[in-house]
């Protein structure tokens, strides 16, 4: 098993494509998506297919749930809100009422959990190692046999690890991870379609269970197309601008 | 392994450095073997070595280091403590722990606080591979169980499986099936799920619930669903855990082909119910195995049934027999003990199984085709009649050389098949002699009993008794006790002596009429000693009933009365 993770594409189609195309060099057997397929981006529609023709493992962001309800955009800036209200205008009923489907969580296989934000919180932070030690004290609760979870939202490739008895360290990841059994993880392979850690380049991870090794990726893609069709769309060109900065 | 004395492989560049450190381990009661590289460290790989602590300052890069240990199929798996006399940035932290080790630590410390920390590494690594050998002891038994296992969440997705269950499906892999998207992709009516749900939160389980499956290819199974609420450490529900029966999906093949015949009938039956709760309360299994078809008797200890396995290891028709409560249990499992030790004997019920259900003994026997003597009675003939009577004494002569009492010998008990065999059923009231010769309860059935028992004792000889009653009736057609009440009839047991047989069917033989008396002595001592004696007496004696017998009689026992 060689599972493509990705998160965070946010209706990003070139650079989804490229990110594609480089998995499938790498003999990738599934895809899960940790939330947020759709938002800020021109392109949610083709997305969203796409990753469905990929038999993508989907569950549920912020972002799908802010077009399936306008209350859920209450914490979003003007933006992010005016690209929710132009993504709802988009997406026929059809593919809203499957986007209503998808879960907050998921557990793909024995022993990982997927999850947007926080686990059961689409719209939470996971950012410092005092919020990791509640989610990891929390998964524990729910299942101990899990003991990698993937999850996104903050747009930043991340690490937190947990030994017991020891304090949770976080770290920006290399380009691989060896699992350490014992330990427990979060990661977030970094944004698809919005990076912020200020490099443009699309990012993504590959984990393959049996090995206990995790690559993260970037992929080169076409940004400007991806600009312009921001533009084209009407929506912020701001939401244009940050995707060459990576922020 | 080797918990009792850790062995560390310490992999260092400086000698001092190397030199505090084992000293400090080897204070702490650990065996130490000291490299100074990857390649020396490699040629430690088979000394039984429980965790590495690997020195951040090597000069060929410590993070190459590990991550080459941790690549290396031999030592790959061993914990690795990364150790610095210098404090670590935050960024060094994050890159040994990318390369795969499992602690990091940085002086200054004190020697206390590195010995706990390797200690520590230690204990989590001995648990992980127990936890790991435990799950595969348990994927062993869940993947040779011929039941389907699940584990599924609430949302709809499986989150563990077991091989029955990918098979019964038709998937090539567990993997495969942890994609299914329930219910649209496994039930055939996706509302079911919604139901199941609703009655699993409700009630904490649901139990033999009849659904429809779709396999891989496409193809419906039906299943039995049991399954329980699943609730993490937290007290909170996760999912429903549960064991699926797969009813139209045994894999028949050759000899089980009757299995499948036997079945037909009830899968007709199946599809015919269009509730499925009322299914699920008509078929519940026992013991997740049988099904119940028919009431057979209902007593007040025990309910007997006529039923059959479902799962196709037996492929005749069963008898069921159920405590009616766990306090009756006992005298199921005694009545299991007497069969099996009593089993061989082809007038003995082959005991097939003895389970649990809902906290009752059941006991399963193999059901036999045939009319009660009761029933059969009249219409039989004289020969049929010898061997009727020779088969009986045979098979309490078999009983009593195991030292038990039957106590309940009569015509409802005795089944007669097509083939004029017979077999003694019910070990229900059955009495182990040994310590005790008689036993003192008032237990039979009221014409069948003898004045001993009457008087609330019985012997090997009240069976005795109970078969002269038996021939009595079968030869001449009347009870040797009657009455119109129960007293009357006590009394006559106790008391009168039994009509002549051949006064009423004068053409019993008088040695047959003479056995028939003495079987029917008031005092125990003066019948037969034994149902060998008897069986022998009516071998021996009655003109013609050994020939009308001699198939009958069992090679064994054949030179013991053919020799004059």
């Amino acid at each position: 098993m060689k599972v493509a993770v990705l998160a965070d594409v946010h209706s990003n189609l070139p650079a989804l494509e490229a990110v594609v195309e480089d998995l499938q060099q790498q003999d990738v057997t599934d895809i899960w998506h940790l939330g947020d397929a759709i938002g800020y981006g021109a392109e949610p529609y083709a997305c969203l297919q796409l990753l469905s023709d990929l038999n993508a493992e989907l569950i549920t962001g912020n972002h799908e749930l802010a077009v399936l309800n306008a209350d859920q955009a209450a914490g979003f800036n003007a933006m992010a809100r005016e690209a929710i209200d132009w993504t709802r205008k988009t997406l026929s009923e059809d593919i809203q009422s499957s986007l209503s489907s998808l879960p907050l969580g998921l557990r793909p296989i024995p022993g990982v959990y997927l999850f947007h934000g926080l686990p059961g919180k689409a719209t939470g932070y996971l950012r410092t190692a005092e919020t990791a030690e509640t989610v990891f004290a929390y998964l524990d609760g729910q299942d101990p046999r899990i003991r990698i979870a993937f999850f996104g939202h903050t747009h930043r490739a991340m690490v937190f690890t947990h030994l017991i008895g020891r304090p949770v360290r976080r770290f920006e990841p290399r380009a691989e991870l060896i699992l350490a059994s014992g330990r427990r993880y979060l990661i977030n392979p970094g944004s698809v379609g919005q990076p912020r850690n200020g490099d443009p380049l699309a990012q993504y991870a590959i984990y393959q269970p049996e090995a206990g090794r995790i690559q993260f990726r970037r992929v080169e893609y076409d940004v400007q197309t991806a600009q312009s069709r921001i533009i084209e769309a009407g929506l912020p060109p701001s939401l244009a601008a940050r995707l060459s900065q990576g922020l | 392994m080797t918990s009792e004395t850790p062995f560390v492989l310490l992999i260092y560049h400086h000698r001092e450095y190397a030199q505090s450190l084992e000293a400090t381990l080897r204070s702490g009661g650990m065996k130490v073997a000291a490299v100074q590289d990857l390649k020396e460290a490699l040629g430690q790989a088979a000394m039984g070595i429980d965790v590495i602590i690997l020195d951040m300052d090597m000069p060929e890069d410590s993070v190459e280091v590990c991550r080459s240990l941790r690549q290396n199929t031999l030592i790959g798996n061993i914990p690795i403590l990364a150790h610095s006399d210098r404090k670590l940035s935050e960024d060094d932290v994050g890159m040994i722990l990318s390369a795969g080790a499992m602690d990091v630590m940085e002086s200054p410390h004190s020697p206390q606080l590195f010995l706990t920390r390797v200690a520590n590494l230690v204990r989590i690594h001995t648990e992980e591979t127990q936890a790991k050998e435990t799950e595969k002891r348990y994927r062993r038994i869940f993947s040779s169980s011929h039941y389907g296992y699940f584990l599924s969440s609430r949302e709809g997705r499986f989150l563990e499986v077991n091989d029955a269950l990918v098979r019964t499906l038709g998937y090539a892999s567990r993997e495969e099936m942890f994609k299914l998207k329930l219910p649209d992709d496994l039930y055939v009516n996706p509302s079911d799920r919604e139901l199941l749900q609703r009655i699993i939160e409700k009630q904490g389980f649901v139990k033999d619930f009849k659904v429809d499956f779709k396999r891989k290819d496409g193809s419906v199974v039906t299943i039995l669903l049991t399954a329980n609420l699943y609730r993490s450490l937290d007290g909170s529900t996760v999912g429903y855990e549960g064991f699926n029966i797969p009813l139209v999906d045994i894999e028949i093949t050759g000899p089980r082909k009757l299995a499948a015949l036997l079945l037909r009938p009830f899968r007709r039956f199946l599809k015919r119910q269009p509730n499925f709760l009322s299914v699920s309360r008509i078929s519940e299994l026992i013991a997740n195995q049988y099904e119940k078809l028919e009431e057979l008797s209902e007593g007040y200890y025990t309910s007997v049934w006529r039923g059959r396995d479902v799962l196709g290891f037996e492929e005749s028709p069963l008898v069921i027999k159920i405590s009616k409560s766990g306090a009756v249990n006992p005298r199921l499992v005694l009545e299991a003990q007497t069969l099996k030790k009593l089993a061989g004997h082809p007038g003995i019920p082959d005991l097939l199984d003895v389970a649990g259900h809902r906290g009752r003994t059941v006991i399963v026997t193999r059901y036999v085709e045939g009319q009660p003597l009761s029933g059969a009675m009249e219409t039989l003939d004289v020969r049929s009649k010898d061997r009727i009577s020779f088969q009986l004494t045979d098979v309490l002569a078999h009983i009593h050389d195991n030292n038990v009492v039957h106590r309940d010998v009569k015509p409802d008990n005795i089944i007669v098949r097509s083939d004029g065999t017979i077999v003694l059923l019910d070990y229900g009231i059955v009495r182990h002699m040994g310590e005790a010769e008689t036993s003192a309860t008032v237990i039979g059935t009221r014409p069948y009993m003898s004045p001993e028992q009457v008087n609330g004792r019985s012997e090997r000889r009240s069976d005795i008794w109970a078969l002269g009653v038996v021939l009595f009736q079968m030869y001449t057609g009347k009870l040797p006790f009657e009455g119109a009440s129960e007293m009357e009839l006590m009394e006559n047991i106790l008391n009168k002596e039994p009509p002549t047989p051949r006064t009423i069917n004068p053409r019993i033989p008088a040695q047959l009429e003479s056995i028939l008396i003495r079987a029917l002595r008031k005092r125990p001592e003066g019948r037969f000693s034994s149902a060998t004696e008897m069986r022998d007496s009516l071998l021996s004696q009655v003109p013609g009933f050994r020939r009308n017998v001699l198939d009958l009689i069992r090679f064994e026992e054949k030179p013991e009365v053919l020799v004059p």
